[in-house]
């Protein structure tokens, strides 16, 4: 795939003519981009971390907007339902983002393979993932209903269960409830994307393995997944990064009950922002969440990410 | 180079905390509408009229959606009979929450418009205390206040002013299915531990397995609150102590909690998913004709037209614990006026509009509402057109409203994250309203 | 390579999946079908003896449901040339000039998806106001494109990377500039890639909720899933008639998805990467 480097460097033209140097191009197609990203998300996010270091209570104006400082950090992290929150995002996150790994590949290397009806079957697996979040959560709440739900009813249909399973209001179940709801929906989605590397991957290699007597097992894990590291990487840090920030999803499902069990810390900020109007708070918990996410998606680029 | 791009970094990420810390985005354009056209409002009367007619006063009016159509009917009603002011009607989704994100995001930057709008009963103390919405005393005098049930016009009186009245009513209501009743020779409840008897009788007596005695709202929502104050209020109660302190891990708030545990647990008159339940899912097990009573709202009468018990039911107040009055909490929306608006005399102007008897009346005919006005009540054609009202004024005598906090979410939340668990059965009401309590203490209301 | 033991299993698979993946579209589809009172049957039923229309006539009596639509189309559309204007800018010359603070570009890029975009509503709704974009497709198509912005970076650097250096080079040596090489030997070989970016770009905004609602008030300018929104009621939650709403909003992304997934594959049989 790779030619020599060497018949390359041998190969390079004079570039004096040419109009553009690297440097002024580079400069000429990243400002665009930057500028607009700068005004978006960068401008926002500086706002909010100035927002965080004053308290802004909506609903009590006498009290002004005060400059706080770090107080409103101090006070997030003796906050009990903050850690709670977190420590069921972080579960949440790393449970889900395994799993659909693991089924994302699987449906990817099914999805690669030629059969008839291939594209009905890759167009079927997209499925779950083409229902915006807010309505699926809602259905499958529907289906996970205690007295009136799909699964309950077909369960005692069926004889498995003689006593509806109260699958929301356990802390456990509502847990595994939210964390199959998500692997449901988005495993689809790692697939669409690995499944984009593995066609990238030329059918000679497999052929010249073949040939040097490897089996199709062999092949998979020491030829197909080192291909497709940096693919697998990148489904890898956007899934955590959406998985982190998850909302929707406990919001409609389970609105973060039974009690806060499955509350994710997005769902907490929101609160905090929207319900209780605390916006130096709320906006605090943001820049926590931010510098969270950073770190993990800084630990992932680090071990996995091959710059080539 | 490496510094180049490092440099250009720092001075923009410098640049936009300048900006930023420079203060918020207040600016002269209107609010959430800044492209006029898509309003559903019949406004071309205005300009093509002979005399000195000026520009008529445009008044947003946001108001959730009405699947009836009721509003935007009453909406022209008014456009055409008025030149000098036209509504534009502000069509807002029904879920309170997702209003809340939008009035949050709209009146937060100091939005001019909507002018008028519609906020949830529990918000009234919320939106003055942040100085969102304006007070309306010298737009009415105690002679006009007087045609509303007392509820409506108390719900926005805060500290000496009023900032809203309610648009229409509601009132949490107990059904019944009098056909089971009927059958066994039973009489409708009228305490907590009569329902508890007639519910295990009629139970054992029926050959339904899914059958169950009493379904309400245990979910972690708006409704776990509302019925766990019914109970309070039910046997005495309040959340208010002597000095006007919230508090809820009094004794009486305890037994609340406790007969609440009591009807899931003990009696199991009360299948545990109420836990799970809004008012939806109680609805949808009611007229699966599984349940013998239920505590909901009255939309929920017409809506269960059609269903396996249309016909098996009917309405009566809620139980209360003997020796005390039954107390349903009240619902509906409240009228209000944006305070940055422009034209608030001409929003007042709309507000009394709508709540003019012959609106209230249409509403109540056209929409199954249950109106604000009291005088309204006698008219004869609403009592025949909707005899479900009737029945409602002994229970919105009775009605009382929910506490009026600045941070009513908060002291929901923790009220129903508590009696969500209780019901659960993962903790006991004496520690769940303790720390239900800690968590109030924190708001320093 | 034989598949004759595996086959059967293999097909099982197949059907399995599909059944995982669409049961829970099959539902609402059915409970879309059902009349009223069929709902909330139990035990819950697949199939319905008589199927009636009317909850779709009430979706988009309802709600303009056929102007959401097209709402949602253009901003989509949108979103998704700006994205991927921006991101090919960014990718390329991440992935094929030389200058420094590579890295320091793609971590700003993927620094803006780091952030819980709820906390950004009130600046960006501010911003927007302020500069008149409130209520067009352009204030929600930029919106959209700068939250999908780092996935397709991602996505496009990491495949331009793999497109061999020397195409271009001989393109170049041929006399063609930068930007023809680019679109002639870059894009077609780099297609799956885009085709992927196009697919997931276009389903986040049509499925965006939070922007969508906050940003267009107008009921003229809603998107599906704010129109979607406006159903349940403050009580009640009309299943029939949402689902009908849902099944009816998913259709066009289940056909954008069979069209770029054709893509994908014929962009591998275009451009035949030889070793």
């Amino acid at each position: 795939m790779r030619p020599t480097s060497q018949a390359l460097h041998a190969y390079k033209p004079v570039r004096k003519s040419r109009r553009w140097s690297d440097k002024s191009l580079a400069l000429l197609l990243i400002t665009p981009p930057v500028v607009f990203l700068l005004l978006f998300t960068l401008y926002p996010i500086a706002r909010v971390f100035w927002m965080s270091l004053h308290q802004i209570v909506v609903t009590q104006p006498w009290l002004g907007t005060p400059f706080i400082g770090l107080e409103n950090y101090k006070q997030a992290f003796q906050d009990a339902r903050f850690w709670n929150s977190t420590w069921f995002t972080l579960a949440f996150a790393f449970i889900t983002v395994l799993f659909e790994i693991v089924f994302g590949l699987f449906l990817a290397v099914i999805a690669n393979k030629t059969f008839p009806f291939r594209g009905l079957v890759r167009a079927a697996i997209l499925f779950p993932w083409a229902l915006p979040t807010v309505t699926n959560a809602l259905t499958w709440r529907w289906m996970f209903n205690t007295d009136y739900g799909l699964f309950n009813g077909m369960m005692m249909e069926f004889g498995w269960i003689d006593k509806p399973i109260n699958w929301l209001g356990d802390s456990t179940l509502a847990f595994i409830a939210v964390c199959t709801v998500a692997i449901w929906k988005t495993a689809s989605f790692m697939a669409i994307i690995i499944l984009g590397g593995l066609q990238s991957i030329p059918g000679d290699i497999y052929e010249a393995a073949n040939i040097d007597g490897a089996n199709r097992v062999q092949a998979f894990f020491l030829l197909t997944l080192p291909l497709l590291r940096n693919v697998i990487m990148v489904a890898l840090v956007l899934r955590t990064l959406h998985a982190l920030q998850a909302f929707d999803l406990m919001y409609g499902l389970t609105q973060g009950g039974p009690g806060n069990s499955t509350e994710s810390l997005p769902m907490y900020i929101h609160t905090k922002a929207f319900i209780d109007m605390d916006w130096g708070y709320g906006s605090a918990l943001g820049i926590i969440m931010f510098v969270l996410i950073f770190a993990i998606s800084a630990i992932y680029v680090k071990f996995l990410y091959d710059p080539d | 180079m490496k510094k180049s791009a490092f440099v250009v970094l720092i001075v923009a990420l410098a640049l936009s905390l300048l900006v930023s810390a420079c203060g918020g985005g207040t600016s002269n354009t209107g609010g959430g509408t800044s492209n006029t056209g898509g309003a559903q409002t019949s406004d071309g009367k205005s300009n093509s009229d002979a005399g000195a007619a000026k520009e008529p006063v445009v008044i947003e009016f946001a108001a959730g959606f009405d699947p009836t159509g009721e509003v935007v009917r009453s909406i022209e009603r008014f456009n055409q009979s008025r030149q000098d002011i036209q509504i534009k009607y502000i069509e807002m989704p029904q879920v309170p929450n997702e209003q809340l994100t939008r009035y949050s995001t709209w009146f937060n930057s100091k939005s001019k418009t909507p002018d008028l709008f519609i906020m949830d009963v529990i918000w009234p103390k919320m939106f003055a205390s942040a100085g969102w919405i304006a007070p309306i005393d010298e737009y009415v005098d105690d002679e006009y206040l007087k045609r509303f049930w007392p509820a409506a016009t108390e719900v926005a009186n805060l500290d000496g002013k009023l900032y809203g009245i309610q648009y229409y009513m509601d009132v949490g209501v107990f059904f019944y299915r009098k056909d089971l009743l009927e059958k066994y020779q039973l009489s409708v409840p009228t305490t907590w531990s009569e329902m508890e008897k007639v519910s295990q009788e009629i139970m054992s007596k029926e050959n339904n397995p899914n059958l169950v005695g009493y379904v309400f709202q245990g979910a972690k929502i708006e409704g776990a609150t509302i019925n766990w104050l019914e109970f309070l209020w039910g046997m005495g109660g309040d959340v208010f102590d002597a000095d006007g302190k919230l508090k809820v891990d009094t004794p009486e708030g305890i037994e609340a909690l406790k007969t609440m545990q009591r009807l899931v647990h003990e009696s199991k008159v009360s299948p545990i998913s109420v836990a799970a339940s809004n008012p939806n899912d109680n609805q949808i097990v009611f007229s699966n004709g599984n349940a013998i009573f239920m505590r909901n709202w009255p939309s929920y009468y017409a809506a269960m037209k059609g269903t396996d018990v249309d016909g098996k039911y009917d309405i009566a107040p809620l139980p209360h614990t003997e020796g005390f009055e039954s107390h349903a909490s009240t619902g509906g929306w409240v009228l209000a006026i944006n305070s940055n608006s422009k034209y608030k005399k001409e929003a007042a102007e709309v507000m009394k509009w709508i709540l003019s008897d012959s609106e209230q009346k249409s509403i109540a005919i056209n929409a199954s509402k249950i109106p604000s006005v009291r005088q309204v009540f006698s008219d004869p054609e609403l009592i025949s057109n909707q005899p479900l009202l009737e029945k409602l004024q002994p229970m919105l005598e009775q009605a009382k409203s929910r506490p009026a906090l600045r941070a009513y979410e908060q002291f929901s939340r923790a009220v129903q994250t508590e009696v969500n668990l209780v019901l659960n059965g993962q903790k006991e009401p004496e520690q769940a309203l303790k720390d239900a309590q800690t968590e109030i203490d924190k708001m320093n209301e | 390579m034989s598949f004759s033991v595996r086959k059967p299993l293999f097909f099982l698979t197949v059907v399995g999946l599909i059944v995982l993946s669409f049961f829970p579209l099959y539902w609402l589809f059915i409970s879309s079908l059902k009349p009223k009172n069929e709902l909330f049957s139990m035990p819950p039923k697949w199939f319905t003896l008589r199927p009636t229309l009317d909850h779709y006539v009430a979706a988009f009596t309802q709600q303009p449901l056929d102007q959401y639509y097209g709402n949602s189309l253009i901003v989509a559309v949108l979103t998704l040339v700006i994205s991927l204007t921006f991101a090919c800018m960014i990718a390329y010359a991440v992935a094929r000039l030389k200058f420094s603070g590579k890295s320091a570009v793609l971590l700003l890029v993927i620094a803006t998806s780091m952030f819980p975009p709820m906390t950004m509503v009130l600046p960006i709704f501010v911003g927007l106001r302020d500069v008149g974009l409130l209520n067009t497709f352009l204030g929600l198509g930029l919106t959209h494109a700068a939250f999908s912005l780092p996935m397709v970076v991602w996505i496009l650097s990491a495949l331009f990377k793999e497109v061999p250096q020397e195409l271009e080079e001989a393109a170049l040596i041929d006399g063609y500039n930068r930007l023809q090489a680019f679109f002639r030997i870059m894009l077609p070989l780099a297609a799956p890639a885009m085709a992927t970016a196009s697919i997931l770009v276009f389903v986040n905004s049509w499925n965006e909720f939070l922007f969508a609602f906050t940003l267009m008030s107008e009921a003229s300018m809603r998107t599906l899933p704010v129109g979607i929104m406006m159903f349940p009621g403050e009580y009640e939650f009309p299943w029939s008639t949402i689902s009908a709403a849902i099944v009816v909003s998913v259709v066009p992304l289940v056909l954008v998805i069979l069209f770029f997934q054709k893509r994908v594959v014929q962009g591998l049989t275009n451009g035949a990467v030889k070793g």
